[in-house]
């Protein structure tokens, strides 16, 4: 009966995280623009790796052997680490970028640095 | 290396095959691990497409980062498929070494442009000295 439960909670974070990243992989594809890109990527792909590893650690705490500290451990520290370094990476991205006027999209509205909204 | 990983995946298959007879819904488990490792490979295809054409060079840094990331997806698909959980290790790594790249490429774009405006600066200060 656990089995069942555990096997059912890996089959829904599977489906979970590989959303996410296809969704992530899409968007990089399919977006017009750096910044476009970087908002579907960055997001979709912190949410796909977690998903994909806490399935991973459930999958594998089910084994007769398993090490389940060492797989908690790895786990919390690749989700905490994804989500500390994935904005900070999109950040300085997003950053050198703009500095290197990359194209923008031609629907683009308003250039908040140039034409500064006035008060 | 080859050796290895076959020596794994064939102990990862007498591993199910043990497993299969405790378990109920192991078949559906497998079906969607495989559902998903095709799937992580069209995405990175995608990146693929995207790093090959794109106007711009932070486009390239972006779409590199995200393979990197899905490559991590693949890994961690490929364990649970092998019922091995020693790529769960090699895990960490690869997610520092895709940041670590990210921000060398990021630092490779900016650089001209932080050194101008550093110089500029320089030259203000030296004319209010």
């Amino acid at each position: 009966m656990l089995n069942i439960i555990l096997d059912i909670l890996v089959i829904a974070f599977l489906i979970f995280g590989i959303f996410f990243m296809f969704v992530a992989a899409f968007g990089l594809l399919r977006l017009p623009d750096v910044y476009h890109r970087m908002h579907a990527a960055t997001k979709g792909v912190t949410l796909g790796i977690s998903g994909l590893m806490i399935a991973a650690a459930i999958h594998h705490a089910q084994a007769h052997d398993a090490n389940v500290v060492n797989i908690i451990a790895n786990v919390v520290l690749v989700i905490m680490f994804q989500f500390i370094a994935n904005p900070v990476g999109s950040h300085l991205l997003a950053k050198a970028a703009k500095l290197d006027n990359a194209p923008v999209w031609e629907g683009q509205i308003a250039d908040e640095e140039h034409n500064p909204v006035s008060e | 290396m080859l050796n290895l990983l076959l020596a794994s995946a064939t102990a990862g298959h007498e591993v199910a095959h043990e497993a299969a007879e405790h378990g109920l819904l192991d078949g559906v488990v497998t079906f969607t691990i495989d559902i998903c490792i095709v799937m992580i490979a069209v995405g990175m295809l995608m990146c693929v497409i995207r790093l090959l054409k794109s106007p711009h060079l932070a486009d390239r840094a972006l779409a590199s980062d995200t393979l990197g990331v899905e490559l991590i997806g693949m890994v961690i698909l490929l364990g649970m498929r092998f019922m091995t959980s020693a790529f769960i290790d090699g895990v960490l790594i690869l997610s520092l070494l895709s940041f670590a790249g990210t921000v060398a490429m990021a630092q490779y774009i900016a650089r001209p442009h932080l050194r101008h405006k550093q110089v500029k600066s320089n030259e203000k200060l030296e004319d209010l000295a």
